[in-house]
């Protein structure tokens, strides 16, 4: 489903709390944003290679760059976008790969695992593999190949619901909680606490209409 | 054609990831594993040895190859065969450095040749030999005797692993290096933990079948030996 229709079916199934029920779409925004990062998260817990079907695709049409930061001597790429991070190595950075692609290149790496590698180890001897070390702002390499540098990475990212443009394919994870309520209805208990009051200045025609042209 | 004999350690590891659907994330963790494998495999297992031909110093020296683990011995070709040298521990190993340059000292035997006692008598025990040599692990080097500033053949076992290419490993050497991952494995993913007992003894099953296999003798080597062995007589 895309961005739009999946905000437009959140906002069709919530009751009317006033007589033109106009919703402010960042407030549904975030509250699906939320409840997609839980269920990721869930998805997770469950089986983290499943997350790979949920990831949105970076630097398949134009490579993206990998460059030299000369007072560290580290290899890294500046994330595309915002991830959703997890609490393995890979983070929300599920798979990177060589521009053309080939065998298994790249595996992720904490950056500690880094230094114990670099400090003496069969590893640093034998592989020609490239690690990858995700934190909140660029992904940095240990072991970068001349080639690949010059030729560029793509990426596969988990990014929230926000950096979804509104005609993007958004797929949704059919996971219950023990509860066993689906994302619709996580989504809407969400938003049956806000209260009508804070929604009004939303509401409020020629803001609503700055928010939709945004 | 069949598939090649040899497959880097690499593909080895991540075949393994594959068939038993691991975590990329621990890639390196079983690569690390797969290297201590290797290592054990090729000193304790393998009868693979390296002959390389190798310099021997104006000082009678044999600096030993960095991938060096156990010495098989020193050579030199003589009538189409190797000719081995015999071990004398206790041949001097010292050497003396003179203005900066490594020399040696003769007044304290360095660099002097073994002398071999000679009997010109009967009951004379043993044999002399025209070479010999001394290992020095420490200072990882080998002294020769009766030998300078010439090329021999050195014959040792390998750690297997390449300092300066591509690793390889024999293809049947999966069936010792799986179970060694999977043993392995159960030290750092605590849900496998209980299998480590296990797991230890499909690894030693699965090695002594290797061994088995590299140790066994074809049938016509066994025929070598048998008629080896015996005499020949006149035909009656």
């Amino acid at each position: 489903m895309q961005k739009q229709e999946l905000r437009s079916l959140i906002k069709n199934l919530l009751p009317a709390i006033d007589k033109v029920n106009k919703w402010h779409p960042n407030v549904i925004d975030a509250a699906i944003e939320r409840v997609l990062i839980e269920m990721y998260n869930e998805l997770f817990a469950e089986n983290p290679l499943a997350l790979q079907r949920f990831t949105k695709q970076y630097g398949y049409g134009t490579a993206l760059g990998v460059s030299l930061e000369g007072a560290t001597g580290l290899y890294y790429t500046t994330l595309p976008a915002k991830i959703v991070p997890f609490r393995d190595k890979a983070s929300g950075v599920r798979r990177i790969s060589t521009k053309v692609q080939g065998g298994l290149t790249f595996f992720p790496i904490d950056p500690r695992e880094m230094d114990l590698i670099l400090s003496g180890s069969n590893v640093d001897t034998i592989t020609t593999k490239i690690g990858y070390a995700v934190n909140s702002e660029r992904v940095e390499y240990y072991n970068m190949s001349g080639t690949v540098q010059t030729d560029g990475v793509r990426m596969d990212l988990i990014v929230p619901f926000s950096v979804y443009d509104d005609d993007d394919e958004v797929l949704v994870p059919e996971t219950r909680n023990e509860k066993g309520t689906t994302f619709t209805d996580r989504v809407l208990a969400i938003l049956g606490v806000v209260q009508p009051k804070d929604l009004k200045d939303d509401n409020a025609e020629t803001k609503r209409e700055s928010n939709t042209a945004k | 054609m069949d598939s090649t004999n040899l497959i880097s350690i690499e593909q080895a590891v991540t075949r393994y990831l594959f068939k038993y659907k691991r975590m990329v994330e621990d890639y390196p963790i079983y690569l690390e594993h797969a290297g201590d494998c290797l290592r054990e495999f090729m000193t304790y297992d393998s009868k693979e040895y390296c002959s390389e031909k190798v310099a021997v110093s104006s000082l009678g020296i044999i600096e030993m190859p960095d991938d060096l683990l156990a010495f098989k011995g020193v050579y030199v070709a003589k009538d189409g065969e190797w000719w081995s040298f015999t071990e004398r521990p206790d041949k001097v190993n010292t050497t003396t450095e003179t203005g900066g340059v490594e020399t040696h000292d003769s007044t304290f035997g360095e660099g002097v040749n073994v002398k071999d006692g000679i009997s010109t008598t009967y009951g004379a025990r043993g044999a002399v030999n025209e070479y010999y040599y001394m290992i020095d692990w420490k200072a990882r080097r080998i002294f020769c005797d009766g030998i300078v500033s010439d090329t021999v053949l050195l014959k040792y076992v390998s750690s297997g692993i390449n300092f300066s290419g591509t690793t390889y490993i024999p293809e049947y050497l999966i069936e010792v290096h799986d179970p060694y991952l999977r043993w392995m494995e159960c030290f750092w993913i605590d849900k496998y933990l209980r299998f480590a007992r296990e797991r230890e003894q499909n690894f030693v099953n699965a090695r002594i079948k290797v061994r088995n296999r590299l140790n066994a003798l074809s049938k016509e080597q066994w025929q070598d030996i048998i008629w080896g062995s015996l005499t020949q007589t006149p035909k009656r």
